[in-house]
């Protein structure tokens, strides 16, 4: 250590003084998340508006965590849900124990489940930490306590993220994108 | 030299403004503090509360006084009462003596609290007293992390004190006068004591910087060894009266380095009575922040070593020339050109620099 | 005498008996700044200002703080103590004691003011001339003493024998002790 390192190491401090701080004011700001970044699930659609899921459950049978309940069902030929056999009449995942590990959408054959980019899932009572096919589905926006605030203040929902782009597994999902598109 | 004395009224309301104003700015300096330190270390730093954090101090405050109070079981209760008030009551003091302007121009009134003919041994007596709150709250506590915190903060004082001191005397002999409105205005006339005195500026500036217990000389307050240093096991208001005496060291600190080297309220050009003293102050503030932000904390035995094996001898040879050259009737200006030799020497440190040694040729 | 210099003589008295009596030693050593305190004040109030400040700085700031220190490091602050060794040689100390007491009164007795120049309030720019001129030799004599004890206490908790002297185990022990 010298005179001149000692120096040296207050100009490079006060160097970053000058530059602008890295940290996001996150509830103010949005998260800039990756594009594969590992979120609450989003089961999305066929283009023609057919869920994906047939309700196969082996994504329950991947899940490490068991959080995933699957209860399929035949679909009706006339007025079908899904674009297979069968559908999923009941697709249920325990947020509390989820770890979020992606398997789920490995193990599912026709891509109906990826995990998407919301985060803020916190909430009061274990019964609404479990995600129900009316929370997950392409269309809907946000996590339940978001989706239950937006609907106490009579605004849009708010995500606090925001991402280069979705990819492409998350077939119709919108996402804030960083050009402000979403 | 002998001013007016102001009615006693006058005094005790400086007295008051004096409080009142350091206390002010020990609130609001622990949220410049922080936020300069995040921006520093290129983040954001406090800003909830208020508009871009201004109400923080506030917030602490307020927190601080509600919480918990706790003390230990095995604590001498009435001296871990006593020793955060005895920290506060003597950081207080300090600032008194320091002059703000020229005479008569608070108001009409003298623009200092006090004006002593021994003004730097006063100083120097109650900022030795201000040691015993530290001390006694770490022995109070009954804990070994406290104790060893209150043990460096004495070794420290010891190896520091005496650097300080020495130091403090070229100044002192070039004036003839411990008076610090007499420093002040031999300065105004003869130019600033550290074109005088360069080394025992630097010396002095240093000392006091352990003498706040600032990085990186905080070792009484290490946290990530002693967990909290002597006030590991205060809470609640106690542990705010710490914040409060360390905060006022170190704003008596960055106030009396100007004020002895700097020429004080004086300015060869443009004077206005207060501002540049607040300005001086200011860098000094400043400075010590970005010496926290960028350096790291000396180990103890290595303030010892720098304390007597650098700051002591350094302050002692260039008081013993001090002394040569007054005792002598030599010109002063044969110490203007020593001093600016010793700058010279000090760049020249800068620009050498031999590459590292390592020893045993580790990682 | 008036009322504020009584009042101050009996805190010297009382912090002094305080000093001897307090059986926690950190108590005692407070007991002693605050007895140099009020001794500080009192030089003050008698116009030797230099000699206030200075009583404060050293023997108040700086002595004490090393006392402190070895307390706490000796852990000797812990109170009680198991037994006194010392019952034996209290009459003798109070005898001492007594003794002293006596040679400085009868010292105080005959004495006379040496000097009657005027001070100034005892500012270092008339107090230097006169240390460093008339009183030179004794000034000398005093410092001469002070390092005569601190020779003597250095002499007193050297190892009998030279350190490398010693035994491998002895030297082990020995080494820590001097550390």
């Amino acid at each position: 250590m010298t005179l001149k390192a000692l120096a040296q190491s207050l100009g490079i401090t006060l160097k970053y003084l000058f530059s602008k701080p890295v940290t996001v004011p996150y509830p103010d700001a949005p998260v800039a998340l990756k594009p594969r970044f590992h979120g609450r699930h989003v089961l999305t659609r066929h283009p023609n508006g057919l869920e994906k899921c047939i309700g196969c459950s082996l994504c329950a049978a991947a899940c490490p965590a068991y959080a995933i309940y699957v209860e399929p069902a035949e679909n009706d030929p006339e007025n079908p849900v899904s674009a297979g056999e069968r559908y999923a009449k009941v697709y249920e995942i325990n947020m509390l124990r989820c770890i979020f590990c992606g398997l789920c959408e490995e193990a599912c054959p026709t891509g109906a489940i990826v995990l998407g980019y919301d985060f803020e899932m916190a909430d009061y009572q274990y019964s609404d930490l479990i995600y129900g096919k009316e929370d997950m589905l392409v269309d809907v926006m946000g996590t339940k306590p978001q989706r239950r605030e937006a609907k106490m203040t009579g605004k849009a929902v708010k995500p606090g993220y925001v991402v280069p782009y979705v990819r492409p597994e998350l077939e119709g999902f919108r996402a804030p994108t960083e050009g402000g598109k979403k | 030299m002998n001013y007016p004395l102001d009615p006693y009224w006058v005094v005790a309301l400086k007295a008051l403004l004096v409080v009142i104003g350091l206390l002010t700015a020990f609130a609001f300096m622990t949220l410049i503090e922080r936020r300069l330190l995040a921006r520093f270390q290129i983040r954001l730093g406090p800003n909830r509360v208020g508009p871009s954090g201004l109400l923080q101090p506030v917030a602490d405050a307020i927190k601080s006084i509600f919480k918990e109070d706790l003390v230990v079981e095995k604590a001498d209760r009435v001296l871990f009462v006593l020793a955060p008030l005895i920290g506060v009551v003597f950081a207080l003091l300090a600032f008194g003596a320091i002059p703000f302007g020229p005479p008569g121009s608070f108001f009409g009134y003298q623009p200092w609290v006090l004006n002593l003919d021994l003004g730097l041994l006063y100083l120097f007596a109650v900022s030795e007293m201000a040691i015993y709150g530290i001390f006694l709250a770490g022995w109070a506590s009954g804990s070994k992390y406290s104790l060893l915190g209150s043990l460096r903060s004495s070794a420290s004082l010891i190896s520091y004190e005496l650097g300080l001191g020495i130091a403090l005397l070229a100044p002192v002999l070039l004036v003839g006068s411990l008076n610090l409105q007499d420093i002040v205005n031999w300065q105004k006339e003869n130019g600033w004591l550290f074109l005088y005195a360069f080394p025992a500026f630097l010396v002095y500036a240093i000392a006091a910087l352990a003498e706040a217990a600032r990085t990186p000389f905080d070792l009484p307050e290490a946290e990530q060894e002693l967990v909290g240093g002597y006030h590991t096991e205060y809470s609640s208001i106690k542990w705010a009266l710490f914040q409060m005496t360390e905060y006022i060291h170190f704003i008596t600190a960055s106030a009396l380095i100007p004020t002895l080297f700097l020429g004080g309220w004086t300015m060869p050009f443009l004077e206005v009575p207060y501002l540049w003293m607040f300005l001086k102050i200011a860098f000094f503030l400043f400075l010590f922040i970005w010496i926290r932000a960028t350096w790291f904390r000396l180990r103890y035995d290595q303030l010892l070593r720098f304390g007597w094996g650098f700051l002591f001898p350094v302050a002692l040879v260039w008081f013993l020339i001090t002394a040569l050259v007054v005792a002598l009737g030599l010109p002063r200006s044969y110490l203007l050109y020593l001093s600016a030799l010793s700058f010279l020497v000090l760049l020249a440190g800068l620009f050498y620099s031999p590459k590292p040694v390592r020893k045993g040729g580790g990682a | 005498m008036s009322p504020l210099e009584a009042l101050a003589l009996l805190f010297l008295l009382g912090t002094g008996v305080l000093v001897v009596t307090l059986r926690n030693a950190i108590h005692a050593a407070l007991a002693l700044i605050a007895n140099f305190l009020v001794l500080a004040g009192l030089y003050v109030a008698l116009d030797a200002r230099f000699l206030g400040f200075i009583q404060i700085i050293v023997y108040a700031g700086a002595i004490v703080v090393l006392f402190l220190f070895v307390i706490m490091l000796l852990f000797a602050a812990q109170g009680e103590v198991g037994f006194d060794p010392l019952v034996r040689s209290k009459p003798l100390a109070l005898l001492l004691a007594l003794g002293v007491a006596g040679v400085l009164l009868s010292g105080l007795w005959g004495l006379r003011l040496a000097f009657t120049q005027n001070l100034e309030g005892g500012l270092p720019q008339a107090l230097g001339p006169l240390l460093y001129g008339d009183w030179l030799l004794v000034l000398l004599a005093v410092g001469f003493l002070l390092m005569a004890a601190t020779v003597v206490a250095v002499a007193l908790v050297q190892p009998t024998r030279p350190l490398d002297a010693l035994r491998p185990e002895e030297r082990k022990e020995e080494k820590e002790v001097v550390r």
